[in-house]
């Protein structure tokens, strides 16, 4: 298994939120046990709509969450329990890129001296001029010029931060980056120039992405492998072609179908889902999704349903696909 | 009537009057909106879409911007020229918006019930009782669940999907010929933003309500919309039927739009994105705005702006290589090589 | 060639750093303006004016006791017959280090307890909190007074009291701000780096929170002399003869009646100093607005 660069088991992130009894804990699931896998050289595209726990599950992969159980090993080493100062050594190899590019800056730092920073921090400079020569590299890397490394962040467009959030992510030549929502916040035509950025960077530097997002064609855009997450858990997970031809979770299937297509000519058979996500602080029982699954089973509202793989590495976590189940049935 | 225009924006200029500067936002918009169809306006962060639609409500007041040039007819009557007071009986009545935000755009302390009923109390000289009777039967059209107990509810007990629901209901509850809907969407998730597009269209056409849809989302434009308006740096760059921009697109910025939207199973091709930014308004380029970013740009883009050249009935475009007036798609491909 | 100058501009456009845009926007301020043009001054006579004056501060004149305001004398003199104007120029640098000495060890204490309480939490933050809760509950007066009244009077006693109760003010100030910072992507962004605690509190939390204390720290300036005049005033702080703005008024009490000026004129200078420095704290709050553009 040298191949895999990240595994995390049964990952659960746990928020405290105030009880409504004396005394009493209560907590928002926002990732609630997910298991997954990615190999060196892959994206891995994470899915799913506002309050999915898709950011937080990014976030808790590198430790910028506190992490309630479960594992997460990079490299083969577990860096769960690791602390703020062992995880330093470790964030030469996994960095993010944030979602909104005007917040992920410091207004008053210049241009250089954000990308200077991790360089500074790791000591990955021998003198000035080295220091200077990087910081340029990694600016002409992302597609800005000389000029701009004096400049602050307010005198940039929103696509133009998002690239020096990329060169400073790319400052400690790490191995893994992982993108949350990287392209949310830009227009359309900017949102393909960084897309691209993010290819040939990719190519050229042998990185592998963890890309989170809530737009299912980018995510189609940029990942080999998808996974779709509700509520917390993942609810389909697999080859990218596989997913996007024949999704077969009743949610990714209605998740495909309500994405606009920008072809006027195109009829499609639409699966409107009825209501909206339920909290993450009181989620249902069973199945998350059954209060608005169409699909919707008697066992569903009770029991959790296990991992099942339909295919070659296609996994889904739904009863319809319990085999066992349907020859009772039958 | 002589026209089945319902609204007709003609070379509006909207500029704001800044310390700065003046700041061109809208800078010549023209677009035409017929009876009972849907307008998509198109364009980018920037592009004065929504400063456009805020004309049109005669909601610039309060703000620094003031509409310089054009006419905006209502029924082939101007109402840049009438009173604010005129205008605001407009509002509501006849031309109603609803906005992005769903979170902010209801009154946080005020019964769902009584916002939509205000409206009506606004325009039409009916009791309290009445007003809040239609108020539940446009809650009811627009499918929010409970109707009954919505009705006594506050905005912060609802999702953003019903919020917006109270919010379309809040504009067409006085029927009203035109709705504005800037970006109605945009914050919402993909299976609620389904939701509230199939109801927009179902109210349509039960209305007839003519609808001026403001978006950057192309996907969403193909699926509502009949004819689009595609707006760069405060100007209509090409109009036309929604099947013509999207098939046979005449405006090099449409193409590169078209071009760099990721879609659903076609992942395999490269995205072709558009090279550059929106160019900075104090560093305006002289010629066709779009120039500096344009692959066909020539000597005579950069120093002439262009005006609107016919395509075929219908399908206008600013652009140079229209000028002889027929689409000229196989030069454009060759030059793109 | 046009679109290669049109290039070169948009580069070589002035880069707008913090600062700068800072200046940019006080500069529209006219108030603060006039405010720091006059504050300016006053430093200047804090420093030159023991020289250019043209009597000295304790130069006793009983041939002209008491006198109105006149060519000679311009501010009139006092009961023993020295030149106010003199007096009160001199006086500007007493009541300036006070000012000075007093909010800049309260800013530099209550920055270092607010950044503490804020990034850390807990029981540092329950602690420090707390203290300063305690110290808001006295009116800044009364705690000068009782500070004053346990060290015992003198002006060094008065820029330690002014400066406990000018703590807590920075301290809550800073907390907030931390605590904001704190939670903003950006520092989300430095963690994810690997930047350590200390530089994260030093680089990228107290340079957002500076605009704040700037502001402050004019405001408390102000208050600030306006307490240390008041406490030599109730004769805690500076003793006879120095010329200090609180003991000036405190001796003119006595000649209201026949020589109102004796008090007017160092009345006047702590209202137009305190006011002064209210102004300037204003327009850089409004200069250092980010909210605020144009």
């Amino acid at each position: 298994m040298s191949d895999t660069l990240l595994r995390v088991e049964d990952l659960k992130i746990y928020y405290p939120v105030a009880g409504s009894g004396f005394g009493k804990k209560e907590f928002v699931k926002a990732v609630d046990g997910v298991t997954f896998e990615v190999k060196k050289g892959e994206v891995f595209g994470i899915v799913g709509e506002s309050g999915c726990g898709k950011s937080t599950l990014g976030r808790g992969v590198c430790k910028l969450e506190n992490l309630t159980s479960g594992h997460v090993y990079l490299d083969g080493e577990d860096i769960t329990e690791y602390n703020d100062r062992r995880m330093r050594s470790i964030r030469k190899k996994v960095q993010m890129v944030f979602q909104d590019p005007y917040a992920s800056l410091n207004p008053r730092m210049s241009v250089f001296d954000i990308i200077a920073e991790p360089l500074l921090v790791h000591h990955l400079y021998q003198d000035k001029a080295d220091l200077e020569k990087k910081v340029l590299d990694l600016l002409h890397r992302v597609g800005l010029d000389d000029y701009h490394a004096n400049r602050y962040p307010h005198e940039f467009s929103g696509g133009q931060r998002q690239r020096i959030g990329i060169a400073r992510a790319l400052a400690v030549e790490p191995s893994l980056i992982i993108a949350d929502e990287p392209v949310s916040a830009l227009d359309v035509s900017i949102q393909a120039q960084v897309l691209n950025l993010l290819n040939e960077l990719k190519h050229d530097l042998d990185l592998t992405y963890i890309f989170v997002a809530h737009d299912l064609s980018v995510v189609e855009y940029i990942s080999d492998r998808v996974g779709v997450m509700y509520l917390g858990n993942f609810v389909e997970v697999g080859e990218k072609e596989k997913i996007y031809s024949n999704p077969m979770h009743p949610y990714t299937q209605a998740l495909l179908s309500a994405v606009p297509v920008p072809d006027p000519t195109a009829k499609r058979e639409r699966i409107l889902l009825e209501g909206s996500i339920p909290s993450a602080h009181k989620p249902p029982t069973g199945c998350k999704f059954h209060t608005r699954c169409p699909k919707c089973m008697e066992c569903c509202k009770t029991q959790a349903p296990e991992r099942y793989e339909v295919d070659d590495g296609h996994y889904v976590y739904c009863h319809l696909y319990d085999k066992e189940r349907r020859k009772q049935q039958k | 009537m002589a026209t089945d225009n319902v609204l007709e924006i003609k070379n509006l200029h909207t500029y704001f009057y800044t310390d700065g500067g003046v700041i061109k936002a809208v800078d010549g918009v023209d677009v035409e909106l017929r009876r009972g169809a849907t307008l998509g306006i198109v364009g980018e962060s920037g592009s004065g879409k929504s400063v456009t639609s805020l004309s049109v409500m005669g909601l610039l007041t309060g703000t620094k911007g003031k509409i310089a040039d054009g006419e905006i007819l209502l029924d082939g009557d101007d109402i840049v020229k009438l009173t604010k007071e005129q205008q605001r009986k407009l509002r509501g009545s006849k031309i109603s918006m609803i906005f992005q935000e769903p979170m902010t755009s209801l009154n946080p302390v005020m019964k769902i019930g009584d916002q939509v009923a205000e409206c009506v109390l606004q325009h039409e000289k009916i009791s309290k009782k009445e007003a809040l009777k239609k108020a539940e039967d446009m809650l009811r059209k627009t499918g929010v669940p409970r109707v009954e107990h919505m009705m006594k509810e506050y905005p912060f007990q609802l999702s953003g999907g019903q919020r917006q629901r109270v919010m379309i209901a809040m504009a067409l509850v006085c029927k009203p010929e035109i709705l504005i809907a800037d970006e109605p969407t945009t914050a919402l998730d993909v299976t609620i933003q389904a939701q509230i597009l199939d109801l927009m269209n179902q109210l349509k056409k039960e209305t007839g309500t003519s609808i001026l849809f403001i978006t950057h989302d192309l996907g969403v434009v193909a699926e509502v919309c009949d004819d689009v308006a595609v707006m760069y740096c405060g100007r209509v760059v090409e109009r036309g039927d929604v099947k013509t921009i999207f098939a046979n697109p005449s405006h090099p910025y449409t193409k590169g739009l078209l071009g760099s939207i990721p879609r659903l199973g076609d992942a395999g091709k490269e995205l072709k994105s558009i090279p550059g930014n929106v160019p900075n308004p104090k560093y305006m380029p002289k010629g066709c705005k779009f120039e500096p970013r344009c692959p066909y740009a020539s000597e005579k883009c950069r120093e002439e702006e262009p005006g609107f050249f016919q395509i075929e009935e219908g399908h206008i475009s600013r652009c140079w290589l229209c000028e002889s007036g027929q689409l000229k798609t196989d030069h454009v491909e060759k030059a793109g090589d | 060639m046009k679109e290669k100058k049109k290039v070169q501009t948009e580069n070589q456009e002035r880069i707008k750093t913090p600062f700068s845009e800072m200046v940019r926007k006080f500069k529209k301020q006219k108030n603060a303006v006039v405010a720091l043009c006059f504050i300016i001054f006053l430093i200047f006579l804090a420093f030159f004016g023991s020289k250019i004056v043209p009597y000295g501060i304790n130069e006793y004149d009983y041939n002209a006791i008491l006198q109105g305001p006149s060519m000679k004398h311009l501010f009139g003199t006092d009961e023993f017959g020295r030149d106010l104007f003199s007096r009160i120029v001199c006086g500007t640098r007493i009541s300036l280090a006070v000012g000075f000495g007093a909010v800049t060890v309260g800013a530099v204490c209550g920055t270092i307890l607010g950044l503490l309480a804020g990034y850390y939490g807990g029981w540092m933050d329950s602690i420090i909190m707390r203290i300063c809760d305690v110290l808001f509950a006295f009116p800044g007066l009364i705690l000068a007074i009782a500070i004053v009244a346990i060290l015992g009077s003198g002006m060094t006693n008065v820029v330690i009291a002014v400066a406990v109760f000018s703590t807590p003010t920075f301290a809550r100030l800073v907390r907030s701000k931390t605590l904001t910072l704190k939670n903003s992507v950006f520092v989300l962004a430095a963690r994810n780096i690997g930047v350590s605690d200390a530089r994260i509190l030093f680089h990228h939390i107290l340079p957002g929170a500076i605009p704040d204390i700037i502001v402050q720290y004019s405001m408390s300036f102000g208050s600030s002399i306006l307490t240390a005049s008041s406490l030599s005033f109730l004769g805690m702080g500076a003793q006879p003869p120095t010329p200090e703005w609180g003991l000036l008024l405190s001796n003119g009490r006595n000649y209201m009646a026949s020589a109102m000026y004796v008090t007017i004129f160092p009345g006047l200078a702590i209202f137009l100093t305190v006011l002064s420095f209210n102004l300037l704290g204003d327009g850089l709050r409004d200069a250092l607005d980010p909210k605020l553009s144009d």
